[in-house]
């Protein structure tokens, strides 16, 4: 019955968001109060139909009912408890109903937090949101629906791809809806402007939360993601260029590109028609990355669907959707005016100028990503667009990117003075060129490129601090006088430091591991030592075993160096019992605080004794991941500021008392 | 019942939320942008403040911050411009009904039936939901009882053999115990008793289908030619008989004459007369039929034979032809002895095992396609697939 109930939320979610999408704007349209406001409330009936829905396949998994087709294919009745609940989204059906399930969730939230929201706008957005929600429902019920029900019902299912039984596994996907639905908020929001007419700097302030929301969890996605691919596929690399790997990229990018350029629209209400269109942009380059992993267009890790029909669906969607959008568009961009002015060496102007590389980046990853498809659609021919192409086209737009980022906070809006926001840098210039000279030389006996590499990301890393640093005036007010500066400086002041740190964290763990990575193959026995990067690896020994649905064996590894004991690795092969597919487990030593050094049992060697053994040397990795972990809490801090709840006419009279109390007057300087 | 009943409380909850303001008494302001241009304002205002305060911590000079509230101040005019030039919303009260009866109509009508008529179609309201830890309680169960009841048929028969050593040519004796026999799982003793029953007492369509659906256990599913034999006898006696029916139909779809087979099937499956759990096995084989039949048709099927051969092979008489057709499937043999990964080349060794009446032969092709495949589970799942289509216990030749 719980089966057929979710089943049934299925539709009903359905048949609520198509109210959600019809309603509001037949209101909109006839100015009639009772249709508009029925908006929100419709969206939270539309949440918890799907909430049901979801709650229902999540139950099948758990006490796995065969009697449910996508649980057969997808489960195991000896995998362990977690991994049941996360192989409810480690398939395609499953998948697309979590889809469903954050668009109805970001739809909620808009209702229950967007007071400050007019209720005309709220309603146009609720209505295309709902849209969206109706055409994922449409293609989930009508092409791989979660609850296709089998009879009679198997005894045993046929287990989850063993690469996705994995912890994180639980966290990549969710994280990375959240990131790529949210953008369908701020999809929303824009098509919403543009039917609604009111494009403007309230506009640019109200959706900033929700692009904030999307972009820091598509962050989190994206370098779980990375961290994932890098200690379950056992081949110590970080990222792959892959095209589903890319397909995250590019929304990413815009969606930066996006939190940058509606900070103009706010202040100057320029750049109207340039951010509207990074909004759609933004969730069309979701969609596309939806399309490209779901159609089965490309084969990898994650296409677990493949499916021509399935891929037309989608390409509809797409279609309608992206086209509908830009026509829109199209149609409203003629009718705007123009915002402020402003000087090309200004705020505005270098915020002008991340977009450009952003987009442009974006740009070269698309052509990356989509070329190859097309070759081999016109000449049939396979060929793969690798790290090479990427590494010389996407890396010389970042670098001068990430050279301006200091820049970019310590510019004036209007008219900024160059030579003023050069000369307040001058200090994190000189730290960061001795910084990286230490590094490159004392440290590593390096070539003089990769010395610009590590001046590049200290510069990052201490020029964010630049503005923050001006800003408390420690030099002219003391101590204490500028600390308490500091604590009251908006809290949107220290996400732009801390995230732009954090990506100079990224950058710096990126340059380490890629300059001075070490890599070894070779066949062990156990019993054998072996020294490599300057730490001794002893093989203790290869012992078999068995875990609840799968056989290992696991090798034991201790790494010692100067005969200081670092660490013991237990890297495992595994081979799943229903799938009978191998996997591999690696073992990873944390050395210092940021290194790693990685060990990877490959196969048998086909004649004598022994296993081969690759093993790593990979300094500074983990930084990779602690800045985008710094990026996610910056975004996080920006998000609390209280300035993004504005708008509300009542609440903001309420708020200006305190507000005025604040503002401890201080001298101009 | 309870299903439907959830449906409906879950449809009216969700209802009742999705379209409180339906219900709501009050709300007759028109939706216009009045209320628009107020959060406007309370954006902008706001951004004054904001200057405001970076003036006071220094942020921005004093110049700057007054081009930058001039600019503010202009968005509010502007928003104040168009919150004149829009005026009063025309507050017309026929279109509010309107608006009313409209949602009344999404409420009540649009969204419970679609949602109704959808699921309907797409789903199985009567299909409960099969927990697995259920299911092995209700196997566990079903074992126990049937158990219980296999005890006391063994004490009858305990009591029903010792009648028969006695008197061994009591033909109704042992035609009372060979069916349960059967149903005991001897199968060699069943055999035995319907055979005495039959020596005894003459054939009857009863006691020819039940030899032979031992006989077919025997050989793990197939219908062997002196099952058919048996079966086509019966039929031959009573057009009806359900057993035999039934087997005649299995025995159809292992020789690959599949029109044959949905023609005793479905006229089982019609048939009033017959016990309605031969009638829905015999529905169930016809549905899984229409299902594998274009599959089944594909797979194992002899080569095709150029037309030179089958010249030469219609002028040879049956039994040259049985020998030719036995020399061909020998060199398949011989050839998937060599090259055992074929598993076309399997699927059409256990068809022709099976057309040729071989019970050992099929017995020893399964049990070496199985070894060949053991570790790969797509290929043993396709021959699994192919063999039950075909009514073989594939598990029992694998054990």
């Amino acid at each position: 019955m719980i089966v057929e109930l979710g089943h049934y939320a299925l539709v009903l979610g359905l048949a609520l968001s198509l109210a959600q999408m019809v309603v509001p704007m037949i209101g909109l349209r006839m100015r009639d109060a009772r249709m508009i406001a029925v908006a929100p409330p419709l969206t939270i009936a539309t949440f918890l139909a799907v909430s049901v829905s979801f709650a229902a396949l999540t139950w099948a998994y758990v006490t796995s009912d065969f009697s449910v087709r996508n649980v057969w294919a997808n489960s195991f009745s000896d995998k362990p408890l977690i991994f049941k609940f996360t192989g409810v989204w480690g398939n395609h059906e499953g998948s697309m109903l979590l889809w469903i399930l954050t668009l109805a969730l970001f739809g909620a939230l808009v209702a229950f937090f967007g007071a400050n929201l007019p209720s005309r706008l709220k309603a146009a957005v609720l209505s295309v949101q709902g849209s969206v929600t109706v055409a994922f429902a449409l293609f989930i019920l009508l092409t791989s629906n979660p609850f296709e029900r089998m009879s009679p019902a198997p005894m045993e299912g046929r287990d989850l791809n063993p690469i996705l039984q994995d912890i994180g596994l639980a966290i990549h996907p969710p994280l990375l809806y959240l990131g790529y639905v949210g953008f369908s908020i701020c999809f929303a929001f824009a098509v919403a402007a543009l039917i609604e007419g009111r494009i403007d700097a309230a506009w640019a302030r109200w959706v900033r939360p929700w692009t904030l929301v999307s972009w820091l969890f598509l962050t989190a996605g994206i370098a779980m993601g990375s961290y994932w691919a890098y200690y379950e596929l056992g081949w110590g690399g970080w990222w792959f260029w892959d095209p589903v790997e890319n397909a995250s990229f590019m929304p990413w990018l815009i969606g930066t590109a996006l939190l940058h350029s509606a900070l103009v629209m706010e202040k100057r209400e320029a750049m109207k028609v340039w951010t509207i269109l990074l909004a759609i942009l933004a969730f069309s380059f979701s969609l596309l990355g939806t399309f490209l992993v779901r159609s089965g267009v490309l084969t990898s890790v994650h296409s677990f669907a493949t499916d021509p029909q399935r891929g037309l669906f989608i390409l509809l969607i797409l279609v309608v959707f992206i086209g509908g959008s830009l026509i829109l568009f199209a149609l409203r961009a003629g009718t705007l005016r123009n915002g402020g002015m402003f000087h090309p060496v200004s705020r505005e102007g270098a915020l002008v100028l991340n977009n450009l590389f952003l987009t442009t980046a974006t740009a070269t990853v698309l052509v990356g990503t989509l070329y190859p498809l097309l070759v081999e659609a016109v000449s049939g021919e396979k060929i793969s667009v690798g790290a090479p192409y990427f590494n010389y086209t996407f890396i010389p737009l970042m670098i001068p990117l990430l050279m301006a980022v200091p820049f970019g906070p310590l510019l004036a809006w209007k008219r900024g003075n160059l030579y003023a926001a050069a000369e307040r840098l001058w200090l994190a210039a000189a730290l960061a060129l001795v910084a990286a000279l230490v590094m490159a030389f004392v440290l590593y006996d390096a070539p003089v490129l990769s010395a610009f590499a590590y001046f590049v990301a200290f510069w990052l890393l201490i020029g964010s601090f630049a503005d923050l640093w001006q800003k408390a005036g420690f030099a002219k007010n003391g101590l204490a006088k500028g600390w308490a500066r500091l604590k009251g400086l908006p809290r949107a002041n220290w996400g732009t430091a801390l995230a732009h740190a954090g990506l100079g964290v990224t950058v710096l763990g990126i340059v380490g591991v890629t300059t001075f990575e070490d890599e070894t193959v070779l066949r062990m026995t156990p019993g054998e030592t072996t020294s490599f990067a300057g730490y001794d690896v002893a093989f203790n020994e290869l012992t078999p075993g068995k875990g609840p649905n799968y056989t290992y064996d696991r090798g034991i590894f201790t790494i010692t160096r100067d005969g200081r004991l670092i660490g013991t690795v237990e890297p495992e092969k595994r081979i799943y019992v229903a799938s009978r597919m191998p996997t591999t487990e690696a073992g990873i030593q944390s050395v210092g605080l940021f290194s790693h050094y990685y060990v990877a049992l490959g196969d048998p060697p086909e004649s004598g004794e022994g296993i081969v053994v690759r093993i790593w040397w990979k300094p500074w990795v983990t930084l990779i991941w602690y800045g985008s972990i710094l990026m996610v809490i910056a975004g996080g801090i920006s998000l609390s500021d209280r300035r993004l709840r504005i708008g509300a006419p009542q609440a903001a009279r309420r708020r200006r008392e305190p507000l005025a109390a604040n503002a401890t007057p201080e001298p101009a300087e | 019942m309870v299903f439907w009943l959830t449906v409906a409380a879950l449809t009216l909850a969700t209802v009742l939320i999705g379209f409180r303001p339906l219900f709501a008494a009050r709300q007759d302001e028109a939706g216009d942008r009045r209320e628009d241009h107020e959060h406007d304002i309370a954006v902008y205002r706001h951004q004054l403040q904001e200057v405001d305060a970076e003036e006071a911590r220094g942020a921005i000079s004093k110049t700057e911050a007054a081009q930058a509230r001039n600019e503010v101040a202009r968005r509010i005019l502007a928003v104040e411009d168009r919150m004149k030039a829009s005026g009063a919303a025309p507050g017309d009260s026929a279109r509010k009904r309107g608006g009313r009866a409209m949602l009344a109509l999404f409420a009540l009508v649009f969204v419970p039936g679609l949602s109704l008529i959808v699921y309907t179609g797409l789903g199985s309201p009567d299909y409960p939901s099969q927990p697995l830890a259920a299911r092995l309680q209700a196997i566990e169960d079903a074992e126990l009882a049937s158990a219980e009841t296999q005890d006391r048929l063994r004490a009858l028969v305990v009591r029903a053999e010792d009648h028969l050593r006695d008197n061994p040519d009591d033909g109704a004796g042992w035609d009372v115990l060979a069916p349960v026999y059967f149903r005991l799982g001897e199968v060699g003793k069943s055999e035995t008793a319907y055979r005495n029953a039959i020596r005894l007492m003459g054939e009857s369509p009863a006691r020819l289908s039940g030899l032979g659906e031992v006989l077919v256990t025997a050989s793990g599913g197939m219908v062997t030619a002196e099952a058919y034999r048996l079966f086509e006898r019966a039929l031959a006696a009573e057009p009806g008989e359900p057993r035999a029916r039934f087997f005649a139909g299995l025995a159809d779809v292992q020789l690959g004459r599949y029109d044959g087979a949905r023609g005793h099937w479905s006229a089982l499956a019609e048939d009033e007369q017959a016990a309605p759990a031969w009638r829905m096995v015999a529905s169930q084989q016809l549905a899984r039929l229409e299902e594998t039949a274009p599959a089944l048709a594909e797979q194992g099927r002899p080569p095709q034979l150029d037309r030179q051969t089958v010249e030469q092979m219609q002028e040879l008489d049956a039994q040259e032809q049985g020998a030719v057709i036995e020399t061909m499937v020998a060199s398949l043999d011989e050839r998937l002895r060599a090259q055992p990964d074929d598993l076309e080349g399997w699927k059409r060794l256990i068809r022709a095992r099976i057309v040729l009446d071989q019970e050992d032969g099929l017995r020893d092709a399964l049990e070496r396609a199985h070894d060949v495949y053991k570790d790969r589970p797509e290929a043993l799942d396709s021959l699994a697939e192919f063999t039950s289509g075909l009514g073989l216990d594939v598990e029992e030749f694998w054990q």
